[in-house]
């Protein structure tokens, strides 16, 4: 008779286990089709280098791609 | 500042693969993994053989960013196509999608397994701490941050191969095509990458892009 209880007891227990498994949790909390879901990133010049500051970020970067042009830098 | 931009002037190109050499020297790119590499169109063909640098052309209106099944691309303000390593899953759409072959998967093991995707980030690094060794070993150098171009085209000897913001580098070339002649037809890929616009594309830089955050430590 104990032993009956134990295996009934097993069973139901069993089947709630395996009803658990059933169970289909979220593994994204907030996903939005189309929306970039990476971590943010910062603007060039925000980093140590420039700290800030756009306008000299901007003006070193005109510079850099005015300087591949070699016909300028040459005389006429 | 506008759209950072590519251009490989075909008349120009030798194929020394020194943009390919400093890309992988540069970023210390993973045996395996082409970033950039030098293509020959035409090979063979006397007068019509035409060599061309190729990497990631950050195209306004991205393919490889519509077909992302986990949106792990973004772009940058600057017109900057990049990734976050973290949520990217590899399953290699953005290589079927890719007009130019960008995507790279680094393989590796018996079966060659296939791991997160790697393509150019015009030296701008990813969604790290700029210039941190985390933003290295993901991505790369970030040069951007230091206020300096793409390697690739700061070391091209002939200068076939221009960055930077669209305006400077239309203008270069104008100029080029002006005085020997051409037509301008020599900037293969051009009107593939940035023929269209997206106002989504806008939309998605400016969700991807952070409000200045405080800076601290860190050196010059």
């Amino acid at each position: 008779m104990n032993s009956l209880r134990h295996a009934a007891l097993l069973a139901a227990s069993l089947s709630l286990v395996l009803l658990g498994g059933c169970k289909e949790s979220p593994q994204v909390l907030d996903k939005k089709a189309g929306e970039y879901q990476g971590k943010v990133d910062t603007r060039p010049w925000e980093g140590p280098a420039y700290k800030g500051d756009k306008a000299t970020w901007e003006s070193d970067l005109r510079a850099r791609s005015g300087n591949q042009n070699e016909l300028r830098r040459m005389p006429d | 500042m506008a759209r950072m931009k590519f251009l490989c002037d075909t008349e120009r190109c030798i194929e020394c693969n020194g943009c390919v050499t400093a890309c992988k020297n540069e970023h210390e790119v993973p045996w395996g993994v082409q970033r950039r590499r030098v293509v020959t169109i035409n090979d063979g063909v006397v007068g019509q053989e035409k060599s061309l640098s190729v990497a990631c052309m950050h195209c306004s209106d991205a393919p490889c960013m519509a077909v992302c099944p986990t949106d792990c691309f973004y772009r940058t303000e600057e017109g900057v196509v990049l990734h976050d390593k973290d949520v990217c899953i590899g399953c290699g759409y953005c290589f079927y999608a890719c007009p130019f072959g960008a995507p790279q998967f680094p393989q590796s093991g018996t079966f060659g397994l296939r791991g997160k995707m790697d393509k150019c980030t015009f030296c701008a690094g990813g969604p790290e701490e700029d210039g941190s060794e985390a933003e290295f070993e993901k991505y790369g150098k970030n040069r951007l941050a230091e206020g300096k171009l793409p390697l690739c085209a700061e070391m091209c000897s002939t200068k076939a191969l221009l960055a930077g913001d669209a305006v400077e580098v239309s203008n270069i070339f104008r100029e080029r095509v002006i005085r020997r002649g051409g037509k301008g037809v020599e900037a293969i890929g051009w009107s593939t990458a940035y023929g269209k616009g997206s106002a989504d594309a806008d939309t998605r830089a400016a969700a991807a892009t952070a409000p200045v955050p405080e800076k601290t430590g860190g050196a010059q």
